[in-house]
């Protein structure tokens, strides 16, 4: 185990345990103000947990509260290196030095310090910026530098703070390839409410809601059976919690949806079904003679997704083409059936 | 009724109300009007005698002499007490901020008097200093502290107010790349304040040089000891008014020469 934290900062009401294995990639997924960026800050030590451990490599960087003799190893004396929303590139400093500055902060001499800088420049292809200002390069060019720059360090812990959130979107596969390539044999934390990140990026995702843990598990499986609503739409799927009734899910609203659970489920106990919107048909009415599952609804919103159209309604996505949705004549407030075969609805044990 | 006016930078028209270029001119006019006035009083046929008699060059120099030392006081003070006021919080912060900034609005003779009680002879530490055989009353040092005190504060307003602009988030990086505080004040915190660093400076240089009136209070007006150029101006200015004017003008040439290299030198950094 490579992290081992445990924190709770009251006035932001977090409280979570997150642990971070050798060589190991775990995204930080939730919705805006459920702890993400505060447990980032904890971590890389520019915010003070109320209580808690954080401990690296068997060093304890941070206890607090009860238990022990209080612990708090400032920040340029972690190993914990973090890669922020913006590059933040220093200004003054030219992109050889930007890079070059960690390791001379850690006592390298200067000639090393800047080969060293040279190397990881060369590593995410940056190499000949090396004598540019930070004001001279792109904004993927930047994130680039400071990609090379946070490595350079050798870091124990990579913090990544949504890296690619504010990088054009068509640059943002190439810097992912990247991450992905210097991520591999390195234990990091990635926070993001991108699924692409979370995909390609993380071997294990934990998802906070109201600072708290919700859900967690590797990649794969919360993105395919996700348990909480907000892994379910990063994931791009319909989620209905409730109670399993047979191989059927009854929700506290009243919903039916029947499914195929994989094992067996006992009657009563929190169960969740979950399904794609290209899975789901809108109707006006009730179709006839179908074994499909039939919920009704009201339109309430109405994007372009992709080459289809997403249609949503208080429970439910659909996805569905422009002519259906010419043909069907919707609009926010038109009440719909949305109608899906119980054989794409996945049945589950919450 | 608007006027179009073209901003220097980006060429783009803001509509600016006409009326306001009225009272900007009277203002502008209330600026520049004395000091033509004054240029118009100079006998420059004498101009050259004047300003080089031994007792000009004397307080010139001193002046120069002086006016640098304080810059050089005030940075080394003024830049941790700007840090400190714009990094941390602590009880009573906001009462340290305005008791720092109290010699900017007081009149400089309260400031000479408050000086004077402190380390003049029978000041406060008056005795302690004569103890240790000090006496700084009527000495150049004294210019130097009476110049201190009141232009400390403009190296401090212009350096916390970059400060706060500049954020912290260059020096959490730093950090958080293994720097430890000094260095992030150093190599980060510093040279990103450095245009408010070199702003404060010149205004303290320029209020050191003008200071008239916590100098004669504290330090008195000895030729070529605390007779700075000011005070000569006001000296002269009852025995030979157009030395005052031509020394005046000496002291308008100093004062837009400092802060002219420094304008160009941020112009072009």
């Amino acid at each position: 185990m490579s992290l081992r934290a445990e924190l709770q900062v009251r006035h932001r009401d977090v409280a979570l345990a997150l642990d971070v294995g050798a060589g190991e990639t775990v995204a930080l997924l939730g919705p805006n103000g459920s702890g993400k960026s505060t447990t980032v800050s904890v971590l890389a030590g520019t915010l003070q947990a109320d209580a808690g451990e954080v401990e690296l490599d068997g060093r304890t960087l941070v206890r607090a509260g009860a238990g022990g003799p209080h612990v708090w190893v400032p920040p340029h004396d972690r190993g914990v290196a973090v890669l922020a929303q913006e590059p933040l590139l220093f200004p003054h400093l030219s992109v050889l030095d930007n890079v070059a500055f960690g390791p001379r902060s850690s006592g390298m001499p200067r000639g090393r310090a800047r080969e060293h800088a040279r190397h990881w420049l060369a590593e995410v292809g940056v190499a000949e910026f090396a004598a540019r200002r930070p004001r001279e390069l792109s904004g993927g060019q930047a994130q680039r530098v400071a990609i090379a720059r946070a490595l350079a360090t050798e870091p124990r812990l990579l913090l990544l703070d949504e890296p690619l959130s504010a990088i054009d979107v068509a640059l943002a596969p190439s810097l992912r390839q990247l991450l992905r390539r210097v991520l591999r044999e390195r234990a990091a934390v990635v926070v993001t409410h991108d699924v692409l990140d979370a995909a390609l990026l993380a071997d294990r995702v934990v998802v906070l809601d109201h600072g708290r843990v919700v859900e967690h598990g590797p990649t794969s499986q919360v993105l395919a059976r996700p348990t909480s609503d907000f892994a379910a739409r990063i994931a791009g799927l319909n989620l209905v919690r409730g109670r399993a009734q047979g191989q059927s899910v009854v929700s506290d609203s009243g919903l039916v949806v029947a499914g195929l659970a994989d094992e067996p489920l006992s009657d009563g106990l929190g169960a969740i079904a979950v399904f794609s919107p290209s899975a789901v048909g809108v109707y006006r009415d009730v179709p006839h003679g179908s074994p499909r599952n039939a919920i009704r609804g009201v339109v309430t919103d109405i994007e372009p997704h992709g080459h289809q159209v997403r249609v949503r309604t208080e429970y439910l996505a659909a996805d569905i083409t422009p002519a259906a949705l010419a043909e069907l004549d919707l609009a926010p407030g038109t009440p719909v059936v949305l109608s899906v075969k119980a054989s794409e609805v996945a049945v589950y044990a919450a | 009724m608007t006027t179009g006016v073209t901003t220097r930078h980006t060429g783009q028209r803001l509509g600016l109300p006409a009326w306001v270029f009225v009272p900007a001119a009277v203002g502008a006019l209330f600026v520049v009007l004395p000091l033509v006035a004054m240029l118009t009083r100079v006998e420059w046929r004498h101009f050259g005698d004047l300003v080089t008699s031994e007792s000009s060059i004397a307080a010139l120099e001193l002046s120069l002499r002086t006016a640098t030392a304080t810059t050089v006081l005030c940075v080394v003070f003024g830049v941790p007490m700007a840090v400190v006021l714009a990094r941390t919080s602590f009880r009573g912060q906001g009462i340290a901020r305005s008791f720092v900034l109290l010699p900017l609005v007081l009149p400089p003779v309260v400031c000479g008097i408050a000086l004077l009680y402190t380390f003049g002879r029978l000041g406060l530490l008056g005795h302690t200093l004569e103890v240790l055989g000090i006496q700084v009353a009527f000495s150049t040092t004294a210019v130097v502290m009476a110049q201190t005190f009141v232009a400390l504060p403009f190296l401090v307003v212009s350096l916390d107010g970059a400060l706060r602009t500049a954020g912290t988030r260059y020096e959490a990086v730093a950090a958080t790349l293994g720097a430890r505080p000094t260095r992030v004040f150093l190599r980060v915190t510093l040279p990103l304040v450095l245009p408010g660093l070199a702003s404060g400076a010149v205004l303290s240089f320029a209020r050191a040089l003008g200071e008239f009136g916590a100098t004669i209070t504290f330090a008195g007006s000895l030729q070529g000891v605390t007779r700075t150029l000011p005070l000569e101006v006001y000296l002269q200015r009852e025995t030979d008014p157009q030395a005052a004017v031509a020394l005046s003008l000496l002291l308008v040439a100093v004062a837009t020469l400092v802060i002219g290299l420094t304008r160009t030198s941020r112009v072009a950094p």
